[in-house]
């Protein structure tokens, strides 16, 4: 199975959009304007997600909303920060001008407001809608929906039902994953990223007090990449379904472990405060194509799900 | 715990590890008072060893339980403290300018890219409004790479000003605009800037301040070099949250920044 070609061939599809390679950003990171956008092409992603839009705009929490931690991991807290659904045409038109697919991060505090978020998306233009169900920190819009496999189910059929772009369901860590990756699908999820960030919190020892504004918020980075590849691990065993694995991927290694794991594409996101994100996806994708050649495959996704080979 | 064991705790002995420029490093307010009707400043010592800041970094200064705020370096000495000069503009900075010495404050840096310039020439530096906080850290680094420099301070009321030059290096020459015309030139600090340029050559501009006055310094020096520092709501300092955004560029003022060259972000100083 050797191949002649200099590179291997990374790309992909997910519910059917085809990419040119597996990386993306993870929601959260810029995304929330055009020029947000064209920043994250410039990284050289085969695909943007943009930041999570809820129906009305939020400001989100004051600083301090992320910090680095001494375990080389983040704390964040942004309180889902974004324009509000008004501004979700002009970024799926800038992904558009710039030739890259888009996905759009939808949250609601209601089930109302996912269907409605989607509908403006999918009437925009996106390539694909990713459910936010497990934003950690901001009451109401996340984990209280996604660690409860019935929620799961309600919101996801809702907006599956009568959105005609791909829904994606975004997970987070629950005691509950499995069952709440099963409703997804059963739903009509036609992929599912794992996983979001995982609640946590800091205090400094100084001033006595918890760091973040909003006293705790979600662990990301490298601390979460075990967990993320667990996850993911389970969840393809179970079900085999589509997968964007997410969670501290910083290097190729890290990319390929959730690719064996049963993820057919990869965001990116802690890893992006790079200082420079642009040669950061480059050696992601050289060394994902040295180790796909060195293992004499032809293609990346022919390695989704291996680790699972008895 | 044993005395000693306690002492090097707090001298930071214990903390001096690798730390990032991201993690929140704890420090101490040495001083804190105010300088005029309209400046403040602060100088604290970090409990662990920060990386050394250079001229238009800044950090993100926690006051604990409050806010967390992007200042610019105004100074850093040779026993590692740091001072910032602020001006009080809400309950961040409010809570600020009421901490005592010897309180902590958390800061996160030095964060963004220094100013890179080359050796020597002449320099003029232009400040308005709050931009005079970094102004004395970029006349001590100008001086010290061998520029003669002179400096264009604006204010809107004379009850602004305080002695700037005893924050920079003794050797610029500092001319005072003021709007209500109580002290030096009568008007605007970018009128005063232009009548210096159109007298004199300078191989280095630098702007501090509001956009208008940024905006009409870069038109007023085409084919000089000219770095403009910006201002925007810095809020992760990381490049992920993109508040600090230059639009229309994609430029993040919090990475990429906040010193930029002129054609670099015109369009965002039009706007």
């Amino acid at each position: 199975m050797s191949t002649l070609s200099s590179e291997a061939d990374l790309s992909t599809a997910v519910a059917g959009v085809k990419l040119k390679h597996v990386l993306m950003n993870a929601s959260g990171v810029l995304g929330a304007l055009p020029e947000h956008v064209t920043r994250l092409a410039n990284y050289g992603l085969a695909a943007v997600v943009t930041k999570t839009f809820t129906k009305r705009p939020r400001e989100g929490y004051g600083p301090p909303i992320i910090l680095r931690l001494e375990n080389i991991g983040f704390l964040n807290a942004v309180g889902l920060a974004n324009p509000g659904v008004g501004a979700v045409p002009q970024v799926v038109r800038r992904g558009k001008e710039l030739g890259l697919p888009i996905m759009v991060s939808v949250g609601g505090s209601t089930v109302e407001e996912y269907v409605e978020v989607a509908s403006v998306s999918a009437d925009a233009g996106a390539d694909l809608l990713e459910l936010n169900l497990s934003c950690p920190h901001t009451m109401g819009y996340g984990l209280d929906v996604g660690s409860d496999p019935s929620n799961v189910f309600e919101v996801t059929k809702a907006v599956a039902s009568v959105s005609k772009v791909p829904v994606v369901a975004k997970l987070g860590l629950s005691d509950n994953y499995i069952k709440s990756a099963g409703k997804a699908l059963e739903a009509g999820a036609k992929a599912l990223t794992l996983i979001n960030t995982i609640r946590a919190m800091v205090i400094d020892v100084y001033s006595l007090r918890p760091v973040l504004s909003n006293v705790f918020g979600g662990l990301s980075g490298p601390p979460l990449h075990p967990i993320a590849v667990k996850v993911v691990y389970d969840v393809y065993r179970e079900f085999s379904p589509e997968i964007i694995g997410v969670g501290g991927v910083t290097n190729w290694v890290t990319a390929a472990e959730l690719v064996l794991a049963g993820a057919k594409a990869i965001q990116v996101g802690s890893a992006l405060s790079s200082n420079d994100p642009r040669e950061l996806i480059r050696s992601i994708l050289g060394g994902l194509s040295e180790w796909v050649k060195g293992l004499e495959y032809v293609r990346l996704t022919d390695l989704v799900g291996l680790a699972h080979r008895k | 715990m044993g005395k000693s064991e306690e002492l090097r705790i707090w001298s930071g002995e214990r903390l001096k590890r690798d730390v990032s420029t991201h993690s929140i490093i704890p420090a101490r307010v040495v001083l804190n008072r105010a300088l005029s009707r309209r400046f403040h400043i602060i100088k604290v010592r970090p409990l662990t060893l920060i990386k050394r800041p250079k001229p238009v970094q800044f950090f993100m200064v926690w006051s604990p339980g409050v806010d967390e705020l992007p200042l610019s370096v105004a100074g850093y000495n040779a026993s590692g403290e740091i001072t910032f000069i602020y001006e009080i503009k809400g309950p961040g900075t409010r809570r600020l300018s009421e901490l005592k010495p010897d309180s902590f404050v958390g800061l996160k840096g030095p964060l963004g890219r220094p100013l890179e310039v080359a050796d020597g020439g002449t320099a003029l530096v232009v400040t308005g409004g709050s931009g005079v906080a970094p102004v004395p850290f970029i006349t001590k680094h100008l001086a010290s790479k061998g520029y003669q420099l002179e400096v264009v301070w604006g204010v809107k009321r004379g009850d602004e000003l305080f002695n700037l030059c005893s924050l920079m290096s003794g050797f610029e020459y500092l001319n005072i605009a003021t709007e209500d015309c109580s002290a030096g030139y009568c008007g605007l600090a970018s009128e005063l800037a232009k009548s210096l340029l159109s007298k004199t050559r300078y191989d280095l501009v630098v702007g501090v301040g509001p956009k208008k006055m940024l905006e009409s310094l870069c038109k007023a020096t085409l084919g000089v070099k000219t770095y403009v520092v910006l201002e925007a709501i810095v809020k992760c300092g990381l490049g992920l949250c993109g508040s600090c955004v230059l639009q229309p560029t994609d430029r993040l003022l919090c990475v990429d920044g906040p010193a930029f060259k002129c054609e670099e972000v015109i369009e965002y100083l039009e706007q």
